[in-house]
């Protein structure tokens, strides 16, 4: 199904030169280490903690709602650090998610309310499924589909997920439009086909 | 979950005739027909890899592990990868090491460099650790190690290994004589196949595994019966399997009177939380521990990556790369990559069932790197169309047949596996096309990888489209289709309509008649597709879609504020309502009252009345 389209209250949001929509109702701490790649969405009450350790994201990201962003600690004999955190192209994170991975590969669907460890470490091409719990210092080879508390590998993503992946997120800021009253648009957008869904559902 | 919702609603035909999305259907570029895993394309492992480590092994390597990682263990709890901590403390550590630890002088040393040493020289201890679950193993009794390597940790052996490891060697030995046998059977078959040896001979064993299987399909019943029975009489000759004799014969009387420790632990009453799950037991099916102490971490499975081949012309369809962090394919033959995908933008709005016809806006993708013009056909037109009319069915010839290359070495059976999953959706909706918009077919604009830096590109040219084009973004176009509810339509079925996708495919594949001088031809590829046009049933008739609209009325509740909006609007009521009562009250009693008591007052003289009651007596001090 082509992707509708998603409206945003436009003076909340922030586009940058490099194609970044950022809202001003989330927390971006220690800007100066955070790097986001051009054509990036980061949605309201995210919360981006560049202030411990620098902080990547490739083209095409999509942080959704109140996500965390959040560099890996390692704690060492007497005292521990942070590390860098970083994610590659076209990666959408679902909303409520705390991301304390290590490194995120490419072309990553991870999915609402999951929490990704310590240093873990997502290949490229892999999904992790709604509500997954990474362990801490684990890896997800390409191409696995994770689910579950802890995450065990349930299946295998197709083989285009590269192209799903690049075309999904494109379409995702294509679709995601400023607006003005955004009341308006959300209810003129969606009234003919969810009032005949509703329907059937009860 | 998002990015997947609706791939399900535009299902692709595969030429046996499964629906599927598009992401579970390849192409097979020689016979030019859509191909699916359940039962037209083999599986063949091309590389085995631990998903915990990482590394590439061997498949002799893999097969002598037992298919397992020799570097990772895995929690025996929760399934969790296992780390390797170190430490200082003694607690946990065999007696003998501690002695040797002993020996380190733990006196303080007088010197910055000397400290560094001392420390240097302290002994550190290993234990496994679950980052999880918090398991360790410390749990279970292990004593810590000096020894840091994943090797240390050896799990115990399991009381009957050796018997069941001959077992298994016996087996082996009569399927490869099961396979020798059908080998020579199929003689002619081989003498084909060994042709192309050269392509497979990197491994022979698992170019046997796939060919049999692309050669057998399911082994029939009589064929199956056939070979067992000599294999039986060779069997005694190859190896024995020494039969198992008990130590002792015991009744079931005889255990209820046993009082031994073995029948008391059985009836001791055991915790909840000491008792292992049926999944942590069948971890390690040689032993089965039922307690939790007796659990041991097991050894990482590994994974595999697989090559697809069609089953028909014997091509691969699809090759991912070795290396398992490569997301690269060495032979590309997924739809999504070389078929147009079909998606819907909006669903058709259909309020009852007599209603003519209903209009909604599909979206067609081109992935070629060149110019696709493409078709829609409706399916009841095309079925009419072609000579022998009726249901598609597995035995049917494919349309790609006409375009496969004549030659012997890529001619195949017809493979003997014919599973077929049975399609559920059934067209019950027509597809209304103007045919004169589909005359010539529509172009399709080739795949630019630089639109996505360029928002210039992303805008096309003007060009004389027909009216039923919506618009054109990059490599894609939004058409506009009709559709119309047949009689077999009944109220809360799923409207489903199928047509025909037809497209020309330009072949740069490496092919034997492009050998012979012949260029790149064009092909023409027919897709058939089955769209679900509602995410969920739609309901039809007045009621449901009044409720429908009753639904969608109701507005969301304030949350926040509600009290001061509520205050701001009836302020403002209040005050006209004070002021229009005030108005009410002077206009209607303050000045009616105030004229009759100025009119009262016009005529009155006080003298007059003080007469007249002085005159009536009603003063008595005055006369």
């Amino acid at each position: 199904m082509e992707l509708p389209d998603i409206y945003y209250y436009k003076p909340i949001y922030v586009e940058t030169a490099s194609g970044n929509k950022v809202c001003k109702q989330s927390v971006l701490s220690g800007a100066q280490n955070i790097i986001l790649n051009g054509k990036n969405i980061v949605m309201e009450d995210c919360v981006v903690r560049g202030d411990l350790a620098g902080i990547r994201t490739g083209r095409h990201c999509v942080i959704s709602q109140k996500t965390i962003l959040h560099p890996p600690f390692k704690k060492f004999a007497k005292n521990g650090a942070y590390f860098p955190l970083h994610i590659g192209d076209h990666v959408f994170i679902g909303a409520d998610s705390v991301i304390c991975a290590g490194t995120i590969g490419t072309c990553v669907h991870i999915g609402r309310d999951c929490v990704i460890g310590e240093k873990s470490v997502l290949k490229d091409c892999c999904i992790i499924e709604d509500g997954t719990v990474i362990p801490p210092q684990s890896v997800v080879p390409a191409f696995a589909i994770y689910s579950g508390n802890p995450g065990r590998q349930i299946g295998e993503a197709p083989e285009s997920m590269e192209d799903l992946m690049m075309e999904y997120t494109r379409s995702f800021y294509r679709h995601f439009k400023p607006v003005l009253d955004l009341e308006k648009a959300t209810s003129a957008a969606s009234a003919p086909n969810s009032a005949r869904i509703w329907s059937t559902q009860q | 979950m998002s990015f997947r919702v609706g791939w399900n609603n535009v299902l692709y035909m595969c030429d046996c005739g499964n629906l599927k999305p598009i992401t579970e259907v390849y192409l097979c570029k020689i016979c030019f027909a859509l191909r699916c895993k359940t039962t037209c394309l083999s599986t063949e492992i091309d590389s085995h890899y631990c998903p915990g480590c990482l590394e590439n092994l061997p498949s002799a390597e893999a097969a002598y592990n037992g298919n397992r990682c020799s570097n990772c263990l895995e929690c025996p709890v929760c399934g969790q990868g296992l780390i390797v901590v170190g430490t200082s403390s003694t607690k946990h550590a065999p007696e003998a090491s501690v002695e040797e630890v002993a020996v380190v002088p733990e006196t303080p040393v007088q010197g910055s460099q000397a400290n560094a040493e001392a420390v240097e020289k302290i002994k550190l201890f290993h234990y496994l650790h679950c980052l999880h679950c918090r398991w360790s193993s410390r749990d279970i009794g292990l004593h810590d190690t000096a020894n840091s390597a994943l090797c240390v940790w050896q799990p115990p052996v399991a009381p009957n290994a050796q018997r069941l490891k001959d077992t298994i060697v016996f087996h082996n030995q009569n399927i490869g004589q099961y396979f020798a046998d059908l080998e020579a059977e199929k003689k002619e078959e081989m003498k084909r196949l060994s042709k192309n040896k050269n392509r497979f001979s990197a491994n022979q064993e698992k170019f046997r595994s796939s060919k049999m299987s692309y050669l057998l399909g399911t082994p029939s019943l009589k064929a199956w019966s056939k070979s067992v029975s000599p294999m039986k009489e060779k069997s005694k000759q190859i190896l024995k399997v020494p039969p198992l004799t008990p130590l002792k014969r015991l009744t079931l009387e005889d255990l209820q009177n046993d009082e031994t420790e073995s029948f008391s632990a059985i009836s001791a009453v055991i915790g909840q939380m000491q008792i292992t799950s049926l999944e942590q037991r069948l971890k390690n099916p040689s032993l089965q521990p039922e307690l939790v102490t007796d659990l041991f971490p097991a050894r990482k499975h590994l994974a595999t990556k697989r090559c697809l081949r069609c089953l028909k012309c014997g091509r691969t369809v699809c090759k991912p790369e070795y290396h398992p962090l490569s997301i690269k394919f060495k032979v590309q033959g997924q739809a999504y990559i070389v078929v147009p995908e079909v998606k819907i933008e909006s669903f058709p709005v259909i309020d009852d069932l007599a209603k003519e016809s209903s209009e909604f806006v599909i979206t067609i993708r081109n992935p070629n790197a060149n110019i696709t013009t493409m078709k829609i056909i409706p399916w009841e037109i095309f079925e009419a169309d072609k000579p022998v009319a009726g249901q598609v069915s597995c035995a049917e010839s494919p349309q790609g047949d006409a375009d496969v290359p004549n030659n012997p070495a890529t001619e195949r059976e017809v493979p003997i596996c014919k599973l077929r999953e049975r399609p559920e959706l059934v067209s019950n909706a027509e597809l209304l096309i103007d045919p004169v918009a589909y005359e010539n077919g529509l172009d399709l604009d080739p795949k630019n990888d630089a639109a996505e830096f360029d928002d210039f590109l992303s805008v096309q040219p003007q060009r004389a489209d027909p009216s039923v084009v919506v618009r054109r973004r990059n490599n894609a176009m939004a058409l506009k289709v009709r559709v119309r509810p047949k009689e077999t339509l009944k109220h809360g079925d799923e409207l489903v309509t199928s047509f025909v996708l037809q497209y020309g495919y330009l072949n740069n594949v490496y092919t034997i008649q492009a050998t012979t001088g012949e260029q790149d031809q064009m092909n023409t590829i027919t897709v058939k597709c089955f769209g679900a046009l509602s995410a969920l049933h739609i309901s039809f008739g007045s009621e449901e879609v009044m409720s429908g609209n009753a639904v969608s009325v109701i507005a969301k509740p304030q949350l926040r504020g509600l009290l001061l909006s509520y205050l701001k609007k009836h302020l403002i009521i209040a005050t006209v309502l004070s002021v229009a009562t005030g108005f009410a009250v002077k206009a209607l009693i303050n000045d009616p009252r105030k004229t009759a008591y100025a009119n009262f007052y016009k005529n009155y003289d006080p003298d007059v009345e003080y007469e007249k009651m002085k005159k009536l007596g009603i003063f008595q001090s005055s006369k």
